[in-house]
């Protein structure tokens, strides 16, 4: 078959789950696209090296996670400094603390989540990659941590200090929308 | 100040957040973890809050994530194609 058919046929086949799969990995739709398309033009720049000993969705899913490692890298090129000083003095005491008292029990008492989540969904996707990626793999891997240490590759304490951070920060993102809505 | 004695917010919400993800946190450490949170209502109102979003958080990631339409990856493919020809 010649080369150009085969990659389309490729795309048709395979197109779809890979796009789901780099989703998964990277929380970023867009960004995902990117990826993938990455993939198929490796494969086809490629295509010499492939052998057919492996199926071709097996040979595709093995670029597009050196792709997604390559990303990984690309986001955490700087040793992830962690910085909390929006959110603490140099004492370590909280600068807003007075924003942490009102309380959102509105939602946990009457039991409906419905829009609570949505706010809370909307402040994850604010997140910046760096943050993003790794809360929203530690619970859609039943925050598992060493799994996601090892696909990021970042440290376990590393790993902390970013949830810490991530959440901080979705917790004032949560404080100041909920407070839009009253 | 009382940090002096037990230690600061910054070190207390990274305790938090270590027990909120069931991951084993020292004897000691819990101890004055303990005596901040009785001392200090914003780590306190902070770790309420804390268990609000971790619960949250899972009900979220059950919900099956970002659906892609039918059309949309129509568009995506035919793009693929352009673009890896090109």
């Amino acid at each position: 078959m010649l080369k150009e058919k085969q990659i389309e046929q490729w795309i048709e086949l395979h197109s779809t789950e890979l796009l789901n799969r780099a989703i998964y990995l990277v929380s970023d739709k867009e960004e995902a696209k990117d990826i993938v398309q990455d993939v198929f033009i490796a494969a086809y720049s490629g295509y010499g090296s492939f052998k057919g000993n492996s199926s071709a969705k097996t040979w595709l899913h093995t670029i597009l996670k050196n792709k997604v490692a390559d990303y990984y890298r690309k986001v955490y090129k700087t040793p992830a400094k962690i910085s909390l000083e929006n959110f603490f003095d140099e004492a370590g005491n909280w600068k807003n603390g007075d924003s942490l008292l009102g309380a959102w029990d509105d939602a946990t008492t009457t039991g409906d989540y419905a829009e609570f989540d949505h706010i809370l969904e909307n402040c994850i996707e604010d997140l910046a990659p760096k943050w993003k990626i790794p809360i929203k793999l530690y619970y859609l891997q039943e925050r598992k941590t060493p799994e996601i240490c090892q696909e990021i590759g970042i440290t376990t304490t590393n790993l902390w200090k970013i949830l810490q951070r991530g959440r901080l920060q979705v917790r004032e993102c949560l404080e100041t929308k909920t407070m839009e809505n009253e | 100040m009382m940090h002096k004695l037990v230690f600061s917010c910054e070190k207390a919400t990274f305790l938090i957040e270590k027990k909120a993800s069931a991951q084993p946190i020292g004897f000691l450490e819990n101890i004055r973890l303990k005596g901040h949170l009785a001392i200090c209502k914003w780590c306190r109102a902070y770790n309420k809050k804390v268990t609000i979003i971790d619960n949250a958080m899972m009900r979220i990631s059950k919900k099956s994530n970002e659906k892609i339409v039918e059309t949309e990856i129509m568009d995506f493919k035919n793009q693929l194609i352009k673009q890896t020809f090109q």
